[in-house]
Parts: C-alpha cells; structure tokens; sequence
C-alpha cells in the first residue's frame, strides 16, 4: 500500500471515529437551535470521510520529500520521546530546577555528548539564567515539587 | 492635529523615555523568543514594574516590550520552527526554511524590514483615517466574519503543490476538528473531552503548535543525523543581513499590498493578526503564480515577508477600534486596554474629541517602539541568528526543552506535556506519510471563528440559510472566495493546454 | 550506555547529595521564612480578569506593608477548575493560600463542571463588585425597559439578546432573570452568544443584534460617549458612575444581581486562619494604595467576609439554581 493511500486509510478512521463520538453528544435544553453542538463535527466528519476516500482512489503524484531516516536516529528520537514523558513525570515531584538540570543532561547524553563537565555545566548554566529570570525578573511562581515540600514538611521547616 | 503629533513627539522623544522605549524592547524581544510569552503575557508581566513611572514613560516601556515580543515571536518561528502565537504561524512557512538553508540572518533581516514597514504603513492610516474607520470596524456581522474565515483556510490552501492538495484539505479538516475539543462556546456542551478535566478549555493552540511544528521539527532532524557533531543548519550564511537590491524590488510591492491589507483586516474586532497574515500569504500566492523561482513554503521571501507586514499592519489596525470605539478586538489589545487604563487613559471616542494630546501620544508611543525595534534589533540578528549555529547535540535538546516548558509556564500542567509528546509521534507519522501540516494549524486556528460564526448567523437569522447572500459584504467575500478556488482549475488547464503546444 | 557511565564517574552517594543540595537550595530560595506571607492562586492565565484581580489586591497588600511578600500562581484550566481541584488536594500545605474567583464558580459548581464544588472551600471575603446591564445602541427606538418589555410581550422571538458568553453563563442568567420578573417565560428569551465581551459589543454596535447583556464595567465607557445607551441596572442602588440608569427596583422588578471578585481559602481552613486573612483584606480598604488601584481599574468595593459572605453566595446559588433548573440547564 502506498503511502498516501495508508495516510488516507488512517484519515479515514479517525474521522468515523470522530463522528460516531459526535453523533452521541448530551442534547443540551432546546432553544430552537437549527445548528446543535454535534452539527459541525458531524459535517466534519462527512467532509474527512468522502477527502480520505477520494485521496485514496485517485491516483497519487508524490510531491514532498520524505525525511531522512538512520538508525542511531530513531533509537535517539525514542529515548527522546521518553525523557519528555519522564521530564512531565518529575517536574511534578523535583520542581523546576532540578528535573531540568536532568532532562537537558540527559538530552545532551542522548544526543552523543560524552564529556560529563561540559553536560553537567551547560545544563546547570542553562537552567540557572532560566530560573533566575523567570522567578526573580518576571516573577513567575515555580513550585518547587511535591518532594521538596513533602522532606521539608518532614523536618518541620515550614 | 499636527499640534497632537508634535506634543506627542517631544513628550516621546525624552532622554528617560528614549531609556524606556529601548529597555522595553530588548525585554520585550527576550521574553517573546520563548514560546509561551507571546505579546500578552509579556505586557502582563511587565505592567507592574511601570506602576511607579509616570503615564507617558509606562506607556512607552509598554509600547517597547509589545513591539519587541512580538519580534521575538517570530524570532522562534524562523529560527527553530516554533511559533508561539498564532500570527507568526505564517511566519514559519517560509521563515523556516530560509534559515534551514543558512539563510537565517537574511529572513531575520526581512521579518525586521517587513514588520517595520507594515507598522510604519499601519501607523500612517491610523493617524489620517482612525476617526473614519470606525465605522468600518463595525460594519462587519457574523455572516461576514464566516465568509472571511472561510476565504482564509480556502487562500492558503488551494495552492498547495501539485498532488498535494487533497491531503491539504485532508489536514485542514483534521484541524478543524481538533478545534472543536472542548466546552461548545455557544451551549456549554463539553465535546471530545471523555471527561477529562484537562481537556475542558480545548486544546491550546500552543501545545499544538509546539508539537506538530517544532517538536516534531527537531526530532526528524534528529532521526537523519549520521555524526554526532552534525549540525542541523547550514551555518557559511548565518550572518549576512544583506537583502539585495533585485530582491528589495521584489518583495516591496508585497510589503505595500500586505499592510493595506493587513490594515483592513485588523481593523475588524473580530478578525485580527492570524487571519490578516494568512490572508496576505495567500493573496502574494495569487498574484505570483506561475511566475516564482522559489516555490512558496521553500523559503520565498514574498511568502515571508507577506505575514510578517500582514500582521504588524493587522496590530496597528486594531488600535482602530481600541482607540475609537473603545472595543479591545484581540487578546493583545484587551490586555493594552487594561494598561492604557492603568496609565489613566480612557480609549474611546471621547479620548480623541476631548483629549487628542493623549489620543496622539499614544500612537506616537506606538510607533517610537516599532523604530527602535528595527534600530535596536537590526545588529543583534547576526547574534541571534548564532543560536541555531550551536551543534545539533545541544540544540536539539534545548529545542524540547524550550518548546516543553513554553507551554508548560502557560498552564502549569504535566498533561500538557503528555499530550505534546502523543501530538509530535503523530505528527512525526504523518510527515513521513508525506501530509503536511501546515493546512492542520491553519484549520486550527481558524477552526472556533469559523463555527462560531457560522452557527451565530444562523442563530440570528432563526435557521434560514440567506444569511449566506442576504448581506452585499457576506457576498463580496464568497465572491472572491470562489474566483480563489477557481485557480486550481486554472492551472490545470493552462498545463493541460502547455503540453498539447509542446507536441 | 549512558547510565553506565554515569555510575562510573558517579556514585550514588554523590548523586544524592547533589540532589539534595539543589533542593535545600531551591527550596530557601522560593520560601520566604516571613510569617506574613501569602499565596494567591489564579485559576486562569496572566492579563485576564482573575488576574488582574489578584495583582491588583497584591500590590495593594504589598505596597501597604500590610503583608510582607506574596508569589502569584497562574493555573488555568478547566474553567477555573483545575485551580479548584489543586486547592482540595493540596490543602494541608496551602495554608496561606488564597483563591481569587468570581461569579462563574457558583454557576460552575451548579452545571457539575468541577469535580468540586465552592462549598468546599472555605470563603475568604468579596472584595470587589460589578454589576450586570441591558444596553441599546444610541441610534436604537427603543427608549427604555418598559418598552423591550412590551417588546417581548408581543413577540420574544424579535428580540435578540447578546452577551459576551455562552448559553447558561452570567451575561444568559441575568437577561433570564430579567424577563422571569418581568413574569414571561425566561426560555422565550432569545440570547445570541459572542465569545468574548468586546466582540458582543461590536455586535450591537454593527446592528446584529438588539440588546446588550453586560457588565457595567464593559459598558462604561460606550455609555459615557454616547455610543450606546445603558438602560437599567441589576445593582440595588444607582451607580454613582451612571447616575441616570434606573435599577430594577426602582421600575418594579426584583432584579438584583452582584457579580462578585473575592478570595477562598482552602477547604477546612482554621476559623483563626479565616479571621487573619479577612481582617488583612479589610484593613487594605483603608490604604490609599488601594484606593490608587481601585481607580485605576474602575472597580467598585464590596466587602463582605465570613459567615455573612458564605450565606450570601449560598443565596445566590439558590437563586441561580433555581433559574438554571426552570431553563432547563439542570
């Protein structure tokens, strides 16, 4: 199957499964509407159903350039895609300051940077000029996470 | 009138406001060059720091600091393909890729000139016309806003490359749908949401954004690179500002279409800067086509310097119905109505029949911002262009990290960072698949203006369908809308007719 | 590869240590030891009306001297519930934590938005007031109340109201409540939502609709240049800023409506507590730093606190829940 006629496949899916759910909203009270919160959806997903089908029976003349692929590349983006998750995971927990001291070492560690000094000081450099500026110029409130609060809570620092 | 001006200018022109003008600009350009403090939120926060000064010199700094976020909105957007505000969307399309082939400086260079110039051009019609164009700025009714947004997603999607346009209207429809997560505007029913609190507000077009364009931007630079010391841009031509003559004479005609244009639009309270920078791409799509060297989306500077004037031009414009009618049509300019307020200016008609001195001072205060932006910017390009010349093993992760916690300031919630990472593997999925996404942000944005305005109208005319034809505006713009699509038609004859001449 | 080595060159130990050493480090420098000090936490993004709010009362506070230092927290999501909810979990640490909020919670906590409610949280005091108006452009035949009244009367359907957002929200509720004293059915009203106050006003002044559901706040100054024409107001008193407007009672409609800015605390918060952080906002009334803030932005005062602020939100959502199940939104 070509490309463009498993783009139109996945188009396709999304869009009856956007107006299956569409087609199910709460009714809200009448006040003689002619146009209901599920109208546009549902003309949106007729619209995405008869565009999918028609890119996938036409022929396909392909025009854009596909991206470069390697596999150091996709194992590098996936670890990427993870440190996200795991950056959201402990921001929550470390605060600000220190989960970005983490991700960016850890990013640059990804990305093949091998010398532990210059990962540890771009990233503690960086984040510092960060959070000074955004907690002391714009005065941006940074909670400090949930574990800081929860240690000190502990010794009664509070 | 010129006497306005001229006290206006002295005021301005103060050794301490001169002071003022230039702080604000280089914070304002600081703050906005991350994603998530566009205009508004850089205004937001610098307003307390200007309670202490006296009005003119507040409203000065505040002149500076909206200028210079501005600029440093489409800084990111050229730069590494992260627009924080929906205006400098267009911006990205051939920004982008100009800095991509090295070329940064140059695109930075012409973003400068053109922002100036569509600010300049702007500023000049609101001087000699803002007490006329308000009547303009109401003229307009939901019917009309309806049929301009739809000429908005039609101009920029029908000239699309050949054999792409139908996976264009494919991705314009997957981001009008996108737009549709969330509370109904009109009833308050909640859609797409499953219950999820996080969900309720809709998608932000910021978390979007920064997925589908920079995010997933960096990662596919990351998934081709062979050595770890690449670097991800050509870097020879990063600090040459130089804009050739042949090439001035070529995008000045766009500059003087694009802020008339941009001017009108944002004059409109409920139109703005994103739909003005989309329509202006457009039109300079239309009136170039068939004839460009380098095709639009490939780093053609009319396709930059169109939404860059578009949208300064748009700004000023807006000022129109702020100072006149005392209606904040945007976000930016509710949050510079609170402000002008603050400084103890009323805007509103009265300010310019009883006050005029204030009335002039403050677009004199706007326009001083909009010159120093260029004078103070202009020789920090070459400095801000370097900071794609870093190599790609520490650019890319500054890239996320910059892209992640410019929505996360936003929202303070580690949701939001979930659902970045969920968009850019889809969007990294679908670019492999060869459907740009482009048309999806495009959809996007014009996505709520586009129901709610289409469902008003046929609120206020009780379901019947005339509101389509009923109103000479409404028709003007449908009108131009179809001679639009008619293009794709157009081209496909003349090719069909030029390979019948070669046989 | 890279955890190898990282341990190498790391212990564990040495890890912790760092750890430990940043958050000591961060932690001293974000608290502030002062014992006055506050938090406010805005449900919604810098440069909205939440936020304006809370900053505006903070530099009254801070410039004053009445409190030493306050940090400002923007969480915006869920109409303002995420705020809410972070409120309810989070409440044993947040004990010098004030919400700002308005009218909406009360409408919200009723349409089961939030997955809590204001009541459980423990009010605080209002500390500033708007009201709601009805308002024509100047060109408009009609002249005052009593004609959009026999307006309605004879055909409801002619008349379009708009306000500057959705169905079942403040600007609906008052126009709802309006019409049901004048004693018609609020159903028949027929409202034209706008997303924001500003596009609906360009609405009325572009001809689309008839009427105008607003605050008195956004209306100000149309009214003052003559631009359009406020006719009655749902505050108890005229305003001395409009003092032509009648009020509903004055033309015989019991039509009271109070769109209320104040704090909450949160939920179970110490009746010690309560009195502290209530007497500090009385106490800033007096301030002419207030006073500065408060014409600055055109706000109009309204201290109510305690018990007496909880009876009155208890009121209001009676009244509004009463009017919302008659509408059929509950």
């Amino acid at each position: 199957m070509s490309k463009n006629r498993f783009g139109a496949v996945v188009i396709f899916g999304f869009s009856i499964a956007y107006g299956m759910i569409a087609l199910h909203f709460p009714v809200p009270p009448a006040f003689n509407d002619s146009a209901s919160p599920s109208s546009f959806p549902i003309s949106l997903s007729a619209a995405g159903i008869i565009v999918s089908m028609l890119i996938f029976l036409l022929p396909a003349t392909s025009a854009a350039t596909t991206p470069e692929l390697t596999s150091k590349g996709i194992l590098r983006v996936f670890l990427l895609l993870l440190l996200m998750i795991f950056y959201g995971f402990v921001i929550k927990i470390f605060g600000f300051f220190v989960s970005t001291i983490l991700f960016l070492s850890i990013g640059f560690s990804i990305m093949g940077e091998r010398k532990l000094k210059v990962i540890f000081l771009t990233a503690t450099v960086t984040t510092i000029i960060f959070w000074v500026s955004l907690t002391q110029f714009l005065k941006i409130y940074l909670d400090s996470g949930s574990l800081s609060k929860f240690v000190f809570g502990l010794l009664n620092l509070d | 009138m010129l006497e306005g001006i001229l006290t206006g200018l002295s005021t301005a022109l103060s050794l301490t406001n001169i002071f003022m003008v230039s702080t604000g600009v280089l914070s304002g350009t600081l703050i906005g060059m991350l994603p998530g403090l566009g205009p508004i939120s850089a205004i937001a926060l610098m307003i307390p720091i200007t309670y202490g000064f006296d009005s003119a010199s507040g409203m000065i700094l505040m002149a500076g600091v909206y200028y210079g976020a501005i600029f440093g909105g489409s800084t990111s957007s050229i730069l590494i393909n992260a627009p924080g505000v929906a205006g400098t969307v267009a911006t990205a399309f051939d920004g982008y890729p100009l800095a991509k082939q090295g070329k940064a400086g140059k695109a930075l260079a012409v973003a400068a000139y053109s922002s100036f110039f569509g600010g300049t051009i702007g500023a000049v019609f609101l001087l000699l016309g803002a007490p006329l164009l308000a009547r303009f700025s109401t003229s307009f009714q939901s019917a009309d806003y309806f049929a301009l947004m739809l000429m908005g997603l039609v101009a920029v999607s029908v000239f699309t490359p050949k054999g792409q346009f139908l996976k264009a209207i494919s991705m314009t429809i997957i981001g009008l749908m996108l737009s549709t997560v969330g509370m109904d505007n009109v009833t308050g029913t909640q859609r797409f949401t499953f219950g999820q609190l996080n969900l309720f507000d809709g998608i932000s077009f910021l978390l979007l954004a920064m997925a589908t364009f920079a995010l997933s931007e960096a990662l596919i630079i990351t998934l081709g690179s062979q050595h770890d010391n690449y670097q991800a841009f050509l870097t020879s031509d990063l600090h040459n500002l130089k804009v050739s003559k042949k090439e001035l004479k070529e995008i000045a005609p766009t500059i003087g279409r694009s802020s008339v244009l941009g001017f009108l639009i944002g004059v409109l309270p409920g139109a703005g800067a994103t739909i003005a920078s989309f329509l202006a791409y457009g039109m300079e799509q239309a009136f170039s086509f068939g004839n460009t060297k380098v095709k639009f989306g490939d780093g053609n500077l009319k396709g930059l310097a169109a939404p860059e004037t578009a949208n300064n031009a748009a700004s000023t414009g807006s000022f129109v119905p702020l100072l006149t009618l005392g209606i904040p049509g945007s976000g930016t300019t509710a949050i510079m109505l609170g402000a002008l307020i603050s400084y103890g200016v009323q805007p509103g008609p009265q300010l310019y029949t009883e006050s005029p001195e204030v009335f002039w001072s403050v677009i004199i205060s706007m326009y001083l911002g909009n010159v120093v932006l260029l004078i103070l910017n202009l020789p920090l390009i070459p400095y801000i262009a370097r900071l794609i010349s870093l190599p790609q093993r520490f650019l890319i992760p500054f890239i996320l990290f910059f892209s992640l916690i410019g929505v996360y300031l936003v929202s303070f919630n580690t949701f939001d960072i979930y659902m970045m990472v969920g968009f850019a593997t889809i969007a990294i999925s679908l670019r492999f698949l060869e459907f740009p996404m482009a048309p999806m942000l495009i959809g996007f944005v014009l996505g709520n203006l586009l129901e709610d305005n289409l469902r008003r109208s046929l609120l206020i005319s009780n379901g019947k369908l005339e509101f389509l034809w009923e109103r000479p505006i409404t028709l003007a713009i449908f009108s131009i809308t179809i001679i639009i699509l008619t293009f794709p038609l157009y081209r496909f004859i003349r090719s069909k007719l030029q390979t019948k001449n070669n046989l | 590869m890279i955890s190898r080595n990282f341990i190498k060159y790391w212990t564990i130990r040495q890890v912790i240590t760092i750890v430990t050493t940043f958050l000591l480090v961060s932690h001293y420098l974000i608290a502030d030891t002062q014992v006055h000090r506050l938090h406010f936490l805005i449900p919604g993004g810098a440069g909205g009306g939440w936020d304006g709010t809370a900053r505006g009362v903070g530099e009254a506070l801070t410039k004053s001297g009445l409190v030493k230092h306050i940090s400002y927290q923007n969480m915006s999501g869920g109409g303002g519930g995420r705020a809410i909810a972070h409120l309810v979990k989070t409440a044993k640490r947040q004990q010098d934590t004030l919400m700002v909020n308005s009218t909406p919670i009360v409408i919200r906590s009723l349409q089961k938005i939030f997955s809590h409610s204001f009541q459980d949280l423990t009010p605080i005091a209002a500390v500033i007031a708007d009201y709601g108006v009805f308002a024509v452009v100047n060109e408009s035949e009609i002249q005052n109340w009593q004609q959009v009244v026999t307006l309605f009367q004879n055909d409801p359907s002619q008349l379009t109201v708009s306000g500057g957002s959705g169905r079942g929200s403040m600007d609906h509720l008052v126009a709802a409540l309006a019409f049901q004293a004048v004693g018609e059915d609020p159903k028949k009203v027929r409202y034209i939502p706008y997303d924001a106050g500003g596009k609906a006003m360009a609405g009325l002044l572009s001809g689309e609709t008839k009427i105008l559901s607003t605050g008195l706040g956004e209306a100000l100054e149309q009214h003052r240049s003559g631009q359009i024409r406020i006719l009655a107001i749902t505050a108890n008193e005229r305003s001395p800023v409009v003092p032509n407007v009648p009020t509903f009672k004055e033309l015989g409609y019991e039509v009271v409506f109070i769109n209320w800015r104040g704090f909450f605390g949160p939920p179970d918060l110490s009746q010690e507590k309560v009195k502290i952080h209530s007497k500090t906002l009385k106490k800033m009334f007096q301030t002419p730093h207030w006073e500065k803030v408060r014409i600055r932005n055109g706000w109009k005062n309204l201290y109510i606190s305690g018990e007496k602020f909880h009876n009155f939100l208890m009121q209001q959502e009676s009244m509004i829940s009463k009017l919302m199940k008659e509408l059929g939104f509950l």
